[in-house]
């Protein structure tokens, strides 16, 4: 038998579902309005990120995307896909540290099993689910973000939504680009796309066909067949669902320096 | 008498589940895959493109009314290849087909062309895109603002700064910004920025004019001796985190400041 509910409760109950339903509503937009005080430390970042790095180098334009897990105690380990210059690295790993002070500014160092060490500095947003730096090392160039995860575990049918993508490619085989794609994905891995993009300056538009594959880290590769006759292939970490942002990927041919930020329909 | 109590509130309870539902209802459809017309571009919009133009690098900031059958028109301010020009209006006209992709031509009071195409997304509230005009390689983005009257309090709190800047008097510079924001216009901030492949960073002050139509003119100290002006717009607070857009307007810039609020998602806040 279930105990009687007290009195209070009983003659409350329709009104504390009420404020505890009305909390629930209002909550995103109270604490917009609130703007969130910063107040952070090492275990501000932990878990797992995407991070995202694109710009220049000693050695040319580069983009870096890793899977990278923050211990909440100064520590950082991962492994990602880097295009140095147009030449494409995979399964790099990577190690390093962090700082994370009161006022939420971040540093992270980190070295690469490449032999390459980085250095960012930024700020820490949304309570540690959100980074945005830049490079610190003398000669470089990059622009650094990194989202936090939702979930650690997923599968193919995890990025099954609707996307809009815009896309940054300082280097292609035909110059600088930028793309806008628009994306639906369907749980069986599959999707289509139309997209626009601008080479150099010359315009294109088209359609196209992609395969994902997902990994049970939340980390995706992708083959498109486009409209053109063009393929391509990326790497990508999904799972973010954090200020409409759902994945960011980066472009895995020989060539190019590529970076995409898939945002919510 | 405590029954009595009993019947009293619990329409109250009612009309308060009622509208939680409501909201909750409203707050999930944001979301939803709704086709897009001519309409769904309906009101305000604060738009920047940044990259370049036939003259070289540009960044310009728009105040851009859309009256949903197709029309454009605002003012703003453009940097092209660091020359300035403020009070710049420009009409234009645009589409949306619907699978929510957009192509809009804009021609400003300099007598400058744009085209871009793209995305509508969330119902209207942001749209991103890209140049299509010969011989230009820009991005564009356009929030919806929902803010339209603004006082200088608006804004107040703890916001966060990712500047852009293809074109500075030291080379291209990309730098993050931390700002409190204070109730009189005032704010204290802390950045990190990389001019050229030199990082530096440190500390700053600035002071904010906001107008009534959520146009604010931003006036920056900074501890390593420099100072920084900035046009903006506020008032984008809607679904997205971004809350303003801001063009810098000195001499020899080209930057665009996308601001975020430090902290604005329940539960992470």
């Amino acid at each position: 038998m279930s105990k009687p509910r007290p009195s209070w409760l009983r003659a409350h109950e329709n009104l504390l579902l009420g404020l505890v339903s009305l909390l629930v509503a209002l909550a995103p937009s109270a604490a917009y309005a609130a703007g969130g005080k910063p107040h952070c430390s090492l275990p501000t970042i932990s878990g797992s990120f995407g991070a995202a790095a694109l710009g220049q180098q000693a050695g040319g334009y580069a983009a870096t995307l890793f899977l990278l897990t923050a211990d909440g105690n100064g520590n950082l380990s991962g492994s990602g896909t880097e295009s140095l210059n147009g030449t494409l690295f995979f399964n790099v790993t990577v190690t390093g540290t962090y700082t994370a002070n009161t006022g939420c500014l971040f540093t992270a160092t980190m070295l690469d099993s490449l032999g390459n060490t980085s250095n960012f500095s930024g700020v820490i947003g949304q309570n540690g689910y959100d980074l945005i730096g830049l490079s610190t090392d003398a000669g470089t160039r990059m622009q650094f973000s990194a989202y936090r995860l939702n979930k650690t575990q997923c599968t193919v049918a995890s990025l099954a939504t609707r996307y809009e993508a815009q896309v940054t490619s300082p280097l292609t085989p035909n110059g600088s680009s930028t793309a806008n794609q628009e994306w639906s994905i369907q749980k069986n891995g599959s999707g289509t796309d139309t997209w626009v993009a601008n080479y150099n300056g010359t315009i294109s538009q088209g359609t196209g066909t992609a395969t994902f594959s997902v990994n049970s880290n939340c980390t995706y590769t992708e083959t498109v067949t486009n409209s053109d006759g063009t393929t391509s292939h990326f790497f990508g970490v999904g799972s973010i669902k954090l200020n409409d942002i759902g994945w960011v990927s980066m472009e895995t041919d020989s060539g190019w320096v590529s970076m995409a930020t898939g945002y919510f329909y | 008498m405590k029954k009595k109590k009993t019947s009293q509130l619990l329409p109250l309870g009612k009309a308060v589940f009622a509208l939680s539902a409501f909201l909750i209802a409203a707050l999930s459809s944001a979301r939803a895959d709704e086709p897009c017309t001519l309409a769904t571009l309906t009101g305000p919009y604060v738009m920047t493109t940044l990259g370049q133009e036939a003259s070289g690098q540009a960044a310009t900031l728009f105040v851009i009314t859309s009256d949903g059958n197709g029309n454009l028109s605002g003012t703003g301010t453009e940097s092209l290849n660091g020359k300035i020009f403020s009070n710049v209006t420009a009409t234009g006209t645009y589409t949306a087909d619907h699978s929510c992709q957009f192509t809009a031509t804009t021609k400003d009071s300099l007598g400058n062309v744009r085209s871009v195409a793209g995305t509508i997304i969330q119902k209207g509230n942001r749209i991103d895109g890209i140049s299509t005009g010969a011989k230009t390689d820009f991005q564009f983005m356009a929030f919806f603002q929902h803010g339209t009257a603004c006082t200088v309090s608006s804004g107040q709190g703890y916001i966060v700064s990712a500047l852009q800047s293809p074109l500075t008097p030291y080379g291209s510079s990309t730098a993050a910004e931390q700002w409190n924001i204070s109730k009189k216009g005032t704010g204290t901030g802390n950045w990190v920025a990389n001019y050229g492949g030199t990082a530096s960073q440190g500390t700053a002050t600035a002071t904010f004019s906001t107008n009534p139509d959520c146009t604010y003119k931003e006036a920056v100290t900074r501890s390593d001796g420099t100072t920084a002006n900035y046009f903006g717009a506020k008032g984008l607070n809607g679904f997205d985190n971004v809350i303003w857009l801001a063009i810098e307007t000195d001499k020899g810039w080209v930057s665009i400041s996308t601001v975020t609020l430090l902290c604005s998602y329940w539960p992470h806040c």
